[in-house]
């Protein structure tokens, strides 16, 4: 178990605040936020590349926060996978027993299962030039695994891979992970590649953890906008809260909808796309939001379609499936009722 | 089709290539094969000539042992004064050669600290070989410790980064990372430094006219008996640094062509 107590860091102008995190056996933690947030400097702390200011990190109760990177028993894959140039496929994999001095006859047999294993057997005697980019991840990730580390640091993985490898590859990761069991941290800014792979989440921002729980209770309760943003949520506003008869209001302009709780004054609300029914005439249900507005824009992102409307000056992004845009026959220009439950509605 | 601009700009560049290259392939090219046999058999050019690449090489090798390290810190570390080494390096550069022979002679004279200190080891600097590749070292090892240097801030800083988290202690990262990535730009520092070596002059000359380095048997002959005596030995010496330079470089490109 990894433990992460109080520590903080300053470098220049950035300072990473206290951060507390515990990574449990078999864990995958998810550390997401934008560029420049401060989740690399974690990572190159947690690596030991660099030493925090304040506060202690921990590795199965042993205070490691002195321990040289290369005493770790840490892997690590980044972007650009760092691979080494200069040495062939076989040699890159075969770095980190090399470094320990195993056996020559060890180190062929492991780096041939490796290589099996994650499919690159191939390749075993090429060097690295025109390897391709999922080429390059899996011999990447073929040597940060082949020691079996107590810990996988991943640093933005998958963002220099097309869409179509990048699945593929974060079913890959999900498979290894389940069978080796190696805790992860893995650092992106992407949440897709956070739900898809994550159980543990922290939101990081300007050198300060938000939120951290599991994926589902960020994107359920996001603890503030910047959370519910990183989580995919895209409708969020600022406007005001009022409190008439018992009722909660949003206000924006001159569009009003009704939200589950706020205090009155100035408020931000955050409503998800998917929690939002269009409809060609207004329904009757238990939801109590309809808003009626005129379609702007249809962003397809397979197999959904973003659909953005215009309520009066609001925009309000709703996603639905490919097919309903067919079956319904949504197109620019087109009118158009949403329906939102109250309770969809998240309130910071 | 050129543009105007390039065409002004080959002409140009042009200009200074026919500067730099006609002096030496006219010298070559007014060879006389009678003479240049003779200049061939002539025990003390062919010495001297000797002498020339070898006291480079050991100044060479002298840079390589030092100058890697101090190249390496001044790409990779932070440390107090950084801007002051980096200055010093530099230094040889831009002193005049004869007044680096003074300096040099003023540490490692015989009447000097560092002379007298050295004699206790039964070194001397002046009028031996030590004296010419010290001289050689001084005027030459910025070449190489600059080109190192460049080399080193070269190699991606997160390959290194992740050697290390991988298991590499910080000497292995340099051994089997950093060093084999900058080797390139090393060895053509190390090559522009055995140049440099082999044809220094002016420091040489102050602080060893004897034995007697090829530049300063040309300065000579020049001297006493002209330039009909002069030329051949100056001729043979751009040959042969020519034949060498033009072999290391066939070498490099076939290990390039290898990668």
């Amino acid at each position: 178990m990894i433990v992460l107590k109080d520590v903080t860091c300053k470098l220049g102008v950035f300072q990473l605040q206290p951060v507390n995190l515990e990574l449990r056996e078999g864990d995958y933690w998810i550390l997401l936020g934008p560029t420049g947030s401060g989740k690399s400097v974690l990572l190159s702390i947690i690596a030991g590349l660099i030493r925090p200011d304040e506060g202690h990190v921990f590795k199965d109760g042993r205070d490691i926060t002195a321990v040289a990177p290369e005493q770790r028993r840490f892997s690590m894959m980044v972007q650009d996978f760092a691979l080494f140039p200069h040495l062939s496929v076989f040699e890159n994999i075969a770095f980190p027993l090399r470094v320990r001095h195993r056996p020559r006859d060890e180190v062929t047999r492991e780096v041939k299962a490796m290589a099996s294993q994650m499919g690159v057997t191939y390749l075993l005697r090429r060097g690295l030039k025109g390897l391709s980019g999922g080429e390059k991840q899996r011999v990447a990730l073929a040597r940060a695994l082949i020691v079996t580390p107590d810990l996988l640091l991943l640093d933005e993985p998958l963002s220099a891979l097309d869409q179509i490898i990048k699945r593929e590859l974060m079913e890959e990761l999900k498979t290894l992970h389940r069978k080796y069991g190696i805790p992860v941290l893995h650092v992106t800014h992407d949440f897709e590649e956070g739900i898809t792979l994550g159980n543990q989440m922290a939101v990081i921002h300007q050198g300060r953890i938000i939120q951290q729980g599991t994926p589902e209770l960020l994107s359920r309760q996001p603890a503030t906008p910047l959370v519910a943003a990183f989580t995919g949520i895209r409708n969020i506003y600022k406007g005001a809260i009022e409190v008439r008869n018992g009722s909660h209001l949003f206000r924006k302009d001159s569009v009003v909808f009704e939200i589950p709780m706020g205090r009155a004054g100035e408020g931000v609300v955050a409503i998800p796309s998917e929690d939002i029914v269009l409809s060609h005439a207004p329904v009757e249900s238990s939801a109590r939001n309809t808003l009626m507005g005129e379609v702007r824009e249809l962003r397809p992102r397979p197999p959904l379609v973003d659909v953005l409307l215009e309520v009066q000056t609001l925009p309000l992004i709703a996603t639905v499936t490919a097919k309903t845009v067919e079956k319904m026959g949504i197109r620019s220009g087109m009118s158009l009722f949403a329906t939102f439950k109250v309770a969809s509605v998240k309130v910071f | 089709m050129k543009t105007l601009f390039e065409k002004l700009f080959a002409i140009l560049g042009g200009i200074l290539i026919l500067f730099l290259v006609v002096p030496l392939v006219k010298m070559i090219f007014s060879l006389d094969f009678g003479v240049a046999k003779k200049v061939l058999s002539d025990l003390e050019v062919l010495q001297s000539i000797l002498l020339t690449l070898r006291s480079a090489m050991w100044a060479t090798i002298l840079g390589i042992v030092t100058g890697i390290p101090l190249g390496y810190m001044l790409a990779r570390k932070t440390f107090p004064l950084k801007s002051l080494v980096q200055a010093a390096v530099d230094l040889p550069v831009v002193v005049p050669h004869t007044a680096a022979g003074i300096a040099l002679l003023m540490v490692f004279g015989r009447r000097f600290l560092g002379g007298r200190l050295f004699s206790f080891l039964g070194l001397s600097f002046v009028g031996t070989e030590a004296g010419i590749v010290i001289a050689m070292t001084f005027v030459s090892a910025p070449f190489l410790i600059n080109a190192a240097r460049d080399a080193f801030a070269g190699v991606p800083n997160r390959v290194e980064e992740v050697a290390r988290i991988l298991g590499a202690s910080p000497l292995q990262v340099f051994s089997r990372i950093s060093f084999p990535l900058a080797l390139r730009g090393i060895l053509s520092g190390a090559l522009l430094m055995w140049a440099r070596g082999i044809s220094e002059f002016g420091a040489i000359i102050i602080l060893t006219y004897h034995p007697m380095t090829t530049p300063v048997l040309i300065f000579e002959r020049f001297e006493a008996y002209g330039l009909k005596f002069a030329y051949p030995v100056a001729a043979l010496l751009v040959l042969i640094c020519l034949g060498l330079f033009s072999l290391f470089r066939f070498f490099a490109s076939r290990g390039d062509r290898r990668k």
